[in-house]
């Protein structure tokens, strides 16, 4: 992972195109900004992760036997 | 048509010529249930997840099957989340369905169903819709973040005048 210090003011430039600024540090609380083309999703990391672990316990609801599938296809 | 033999002919990668002769004479399967969707990102958190056919569900059944065509083992379960949550609706700019290329009459939005084991219970993610352009068979899965919706949706109230006793499918 790189890293980088960064103080309040000061930004990351990724892919040329995406722009992060570092726009407060109070305490444990860093407010981030996020500029970036509308086709690139931004989300928050916890976010991501639920999002992630969803779509891969729902992956194989349509694999399953008939006795689950089909209930579950006639809510 | 038989999900089954749809399967089999998607593992050999071609249609038999007499299914072949069947979809296009009878033409009572919408196109989109045929060809293929492409998610370009593929699905979050799973990026190699970028090609799946929607498959129909048992008649009357008002969900479907989405079966990735690279891997075999991921087959969603999809529904219409407004067959779920009438008032449902997608918080996405204009410009953002510009850029899916996407406009509001032709959208097919698609949520994904979910059997939890413990308690068993079926929930839907409204939070992650698929949203899909028929047309052009693109499809993207936007997070409505802030909109309230529950990625974990019961559809235990969900029961109505569609529901069918299981195995109706034949």
């Amino acid at each position: 992972m790189l890293v980088l210090g960064r103080k309040a003011g000061q930004s990351l430039v990724i892919c040329g195109n995406i722009v992060v600024t570092i726009l407060e540090v109070d305490g444990d609380r860093v407010k981030v900004g996020v500029e970036a083309p509308r086709e690139v999703s931004v989300l928050r990391g916890e976010l991501h992760a639920e999002m992630r672990d969803e779509n891969l316990l729902a992956s194989t609801a349509g694999s399953r036997g008939d006795q689950v599938v089909l209930p579950l296809m006639s809510f | 048509m038989d999900p089954t033999s749809t399967l089999d002919e998607m593992k050999r990668g071609r249609p038999t010529p007499r299914q072949a002769a069947g979809d296009q004479g009878r033409g009572c399967t919408p196109d989109a249930a045929r060809k293929a969707i492409v998610f370009p990102d593929g699905l979050i958190g799973c990026p190699e997840w970028r090609r799946f056919v929607l498959l129909p569900g048992p008649p009357g059944s008002p969900a479907m099957r989405l079966q990735c065509l690279s891997h075999p083992s991921v087959c969603f379960v999809v529904a219409d989340p407004r067959r779920i949550q009438p008032d449902y609706q997608l918080t996405v700019s204009r410009e953002e369905m510009h850029d899916l290329g996407l406009d509001d009459s032709e959208t097919m939005i698609l949520c994904t169903l979910t059997v939890r084991d413990d308690p068993p219970t079926v929930t839907a993610n409204l939070l992650a819709p698929l949203v899909v352009n028929p047309r052009s068979g693109l499809g993207k899965q936007i997070v409505l973040a802030d909109s309230g919706y529950s990625a974990r949706h019961p559809l235990g109230a969900a029961r109505g005048p569609d529901e069918r006793p299981a195995g109706a499918g034949g």
